[in-house]
């Protein structure tokens, strides 16, 4: 699953480190969402969409 | 579990005292077997529990030092700020070492019928499970 947060991260101006403490995951775990080795889970992805004012399939992309 | 609640520690007194609970019940274990005439598995489950224990008490106290983001998930684990992606890596491990340990004691029971000693052998698989819960998560942490 391709998704949008590194973009919208980096337009945001934040480090992974900052989005990592707001939404409150560890840096590895943003750094894994963002090269799209890790899937989140559905609570994770709603916090994601919440903390940049968007929705989920805004920023999360099925591969298909 | 929300994911936007700020992760707090496991405090040091809880730590402590799920320390205390494992060393009652591995003390438990050791007088259960002792009493049942099983000298030998008696110790292994004493080495085994000593062994886990002082294995949290360690990474724990690298992890306080250092702090959580240095030594990664598996401390975060340990000091209980462990996040989804830190959990679902811990239950894969964990699936692991399930998986090998079927395999490490039929090894085992084979090794004892055959002769070895049975404090070396459970010692052994607790050495040998634990390797792969270490070995385990830290390839699913670079994976994952």
């Amino acid at each position: 699953m391709r998704n949008d947060i590194r973009l919208l991260r980096e337009e945001a101006g934040l480090s992974q480190a900052a989005l990592a403490e707001a939404l409150g995951v560890s840096r590895q775990t943003v750094n894994s969402l963002e090269n799209g080795r890790y899937d989140p889970s559905l609570p994770l992805a709603f916090a994601v969409a919440r903390y940049f004012r968007t929705t989920i399939e805004e920023i999360f992309h099925d591969d298909v | 579990m929300t994911t936007s609640e700020p992760r707090r520690g496991l405090s040091d007194r809880r730590f402590l005292v799920a320390v205390g609970c494992g060393l009652v019940a591995v003390g438990i274990m050791w007088l259960v077997f002792t009493l049942a005439g099983e000298p030998d598995t008696a110790a292994g489950a004493l080495v085994g529990g000593l062994a886990v224990t002082a294995l949290a008490i360690v990474v724990r106290w690298r992890a306080k030092r250092r702090g959580p983001s240095v030594d990664g998930g598996f401390s975060r684990v340990l000091l209980g700020t462990a996040d989804e992606r830190d959990n679902t890596i811990l239950t894969a491990s964990l699936a692991w070492v399930g998986l090998v340990a079927f395999g490490a004691h039929a090894i085992g029971l084979a090794a004892v019928a055959l002769g070895a000693d049975g404090f070396v052998v459970i010692g052994a698989i607790e050495a040998v499970l634990i390797a792969v819960l270490v070995g385990a998560f830290i390839l699913l942490s670079r994976r994952t």
